[in-house]
């Protein structure tokens, strides 16, 4: 696209959840705790605990990190949240039940299948009852929702946190060698107006090569381990480790296996 | 409070659903107050209506077979409605500002749950079947790009029965923030066991066909379909979007909030955006779903906000609830209003619910309608609704 070059959104905060990490500065540690036990979903309230996908809770998890982490309204704060399969295991969960055991649906699995239940049950912990959206695009979930989420902030002039996850891939339909590990990354966006200087600001992703940024490095990922490396929200993991180590460059948002939407990061 | 956004220009729409798959098919199914619900094709142990679409549905050219399902014909049908309005658009904006924002509910779930069945049966998924090509969202958007020639972004928002409406919103906010100069909209949905199953497990499926707004309504009807609508910063309008509510109940996962808050927050959002008044509105197309307490929950929130003169039709009685496709369904019947003029009857209302008020017309009316509200509600206590103007 033309005509978005120059829009920038400043990054306030960054928040993340996958196994062996709990936060963003764990993660950046470099240090992974394997006896941590699964994603709590601290935010939500407790029945919603109960009854939320370990997604949705490291989804949650994520989110109030970079909730925390940028000081926005809870109860005012835009999101929105991608993910490429959303709950599928719950979906898997809920074919279990119609073709292995014959029976009827579990009321709650059903409506807690949804693709947007994480946003659900943060707005009902939050109180929020603003704007929300849930998508998904594949591999270019990332970008997708990082446009998604910079339309909002630059046509309302108003801050948004966006949440990338995804559970660990449902192998029996993507195949064991596909198999990639549970990852849930959030970044809280503030219209460049209210961003402060020392905020690291993104411009909109776009689909053009990373070339056709100009001079701009091309900023090279942390190395992970191959299941993270190819779950389809890694982009947001790649921006959120970039923005909390203030590197500066331009970033392809899909480790190449999406469409090869980049966005750079400038002070 | 989301600022005010300029109006963007709707240049076509397609329709497809249980009342046929052409507009002009739909279009007349309403005008004789046909319903199009009957008994379910999809085998379920219960007894219900569903609109399923009967449509003879197109092929995919070769290059996109191994992408072949439901929702993808369903896609390639709505598109062929629209290609003269397509060709305009390729002519008038570069490709890759021409984005894709589309919704769904149950996405490739029609193929997963059969391909599902074989791989518990017989321990392998059927010979054809690609996860990454029939399932998931990017499949039909792949499919829907390489028909349509759009190149720009594209996504699927799944929020649950708001998929197709929210597309709306977020078409004037690429558009208004420079971020593409049209977009295509709207949304498809399936009939599936899981759907069906899973509304009756909730309690919230008729065994007839749905009964809107009605005295003896006792849940919906599963329909499948959908539409796609184009949205252009300018160009032949057949209407215009005008503005788009958008809230959250923060209250249940699956349930209203019973006084409708967070539709009444919705509706008044449109209006905000678009800069009116609720007097401006000339009739409201309804979520309308059947269940008991999704129709009070709108009606007490139509009612607070519009007042009781209003004229409020559900169409869920003539096609079903088409989940993720009714937000555009929906839209494009507003639009339909909006050209024509009339209104078809809610079906199902009479015998009327005493203790909802609103002005729910059971006969075609004819009226000047110039603002039309469309609403569409969902899971997760997201709420939408979307204003369209005539010109």
């Amino acid at each position: 696209m033309t005509g978005t070059a120059a829009k920038k959104v400043g990054v306030a905060g960054v928040g993340l959840c996958t196994p062996g990490f709990r936060t963003m500065e764990a993660f950046l540690a470099g240090t992974a705790d394997n006896s941590l036990p699964p994603a709590k979903g601290e935010l939500l309230d407790k029945r919603n605990r109960r009854r939320a996908s370990p997604q949705t809770k490291a989804t949650a998890d994520a989110y109030s990190e970079a909730l925390q982490q940028s000081q926005l309204d809870p109860s005012t704060v835009a999101s929105v949240f991608g993910s490429a399969l959303g709950e599928a295991t719950t979906m898997i969960g809920l074919l279990d039940q119609i073709w292995k055991a014959d029976s009827m649906l579990s009321p709650m699995r059903f409506a807690t299948s949804v693709h947007n239940a994480a946003a659900g049950v943060v707005s009902i912990a939050t109180e929020n009852r603003g704007f929300t959206t849930s998508l998904g695009a594949d591999h270019n979930t990332p970008a997708t929702a990082l446009l998604e989420g910079i339309a909002v902030a630059l046509a309302h002039d108003t801050p948004v946190i966006v949440a990338c996850g995804d559970e660990a891939a449902p192998v029996g339909l993507v195949g064991k060698d596909n198999g990639w590990g549970t990852l849930a990354v959030a970044v809280a966006l503030v219209p460049q107006e209210l961003a402060s200087p020392e905020m690291i600001k993104i411009t909109v992703p776009t689909a053009a090569t990373a070339t056709h940024h100009g001079a701009s490095e091309l900023l090279i990922p942390d190395d992970v381990s191959r299941p993270l490396s190819i779950n389809p929200s890694i982009g947001m993991l790649d921006l959120a480790v970039a923005v909390a180590r203030k590197r500066t460059g331009v970033l392809r948002l899909d480790r190449g296996a999406g469409r090869g939407f980049c966005t750079e990061l400038t002070r | 409070m989301f600022k005010q956004l300029p109006p963007v220009a709707l240049t076509g729409y397609s329709l497809c659903n249980a009342l046929g798959g052409t507009l002009a098919d739909v279009r007349q199914g309403l005008y004789d107050g046909r319903s199009g619900l009957a008994d379910s094709p999809v085998p379920v142990p219960f007894s219900t209506a569903a609109g399923a679409v009967t449509a003879a549905l197109p092929d995919l050219p070769s290059e996109l077979e191994p992408w072949s399902t439901r929702t993808a014909q369903i896609a390639m049908l709505l598109l062929g409605q629209m290609e003269p309005q397509l060709q305009k658009l390729r002519e008038r904006y570069r490709p890759e500002r021409i984005a894709l924002v589309l919704g769904t509910s149950t996405g490739g779930a029609d193929v997963t749950e059969k391909s599902y069945k074989k791989f518990v049966e017989q321990g392998s998924l059927p010979k054809g079947y690609d996860f990454w090509k029939q399932h998931t969202y990017g499949a039909v958007l792949h499919v829907v790009s390489e028909l349509s020639g759009a190149r720009g972004p594209a996504w699927m928002v799944s929020t649950a029965c708001t998929s197709s409406a929210k597309p709306f919103a977020t078409a004037q906010r690429l558009i208004a923030a420079d971020m593409a100069d049209a977009v295509i909209v709207g949304g498809i949905d399936t009939l599936c066991s899981m759907t069906l199953l899973g509304f009756f497990c909730l309690d919230a499926l008729s065994d007839k066909p749905c009964r809107p707004f009605g005295h003896k309504r006792t849940g919906i009807s599963i329909g499948e379909g959908g539409g796609l609508v184009i949205l252009e910063r300018d160009g032949d309008a057949m209407a215009l979007l005008e503005g788009v509510g958008e809230s959250s109940d923060a209250y249940h996962i699956s349930a209203p909030h019973p006084e409708g808050d967070g539709a009444k927050a919705a509706m008044q959002r449109a209006l905000n955006m678009a800069g009116c008044k609720p007097s401006d509105i000339d009739h409201v197309n309804a979520h309308g779903t059947g269940t008991p307490l999704n129709d009070s929950a709108e009606a007490k929130a139509i009612s607070s906000l519009l007042g009781d003169e209003v004229p409020v039709v559900s169409t869920k009685g003539y096609m079903g609830h088409t989940l993720g496709g009714a937000g555009a369904t929906e839209a494009g019947l507003a639009v339909l209003a909006l050209n024509e003029g009339w209104l078809p009857p809610s079906l199902g209302a009479e015998p009327r619910d005493a203790t909802i008020t609103l002005n729910i017309p059971t006969t075609r009316t004819t009226g000047n309608f110039n603002r039309v509200l469309s609403n569409s509600f969902a899971f997760g206590g997201n709420n939408v609704s979307v204003l369209l103007r005539s010109v």
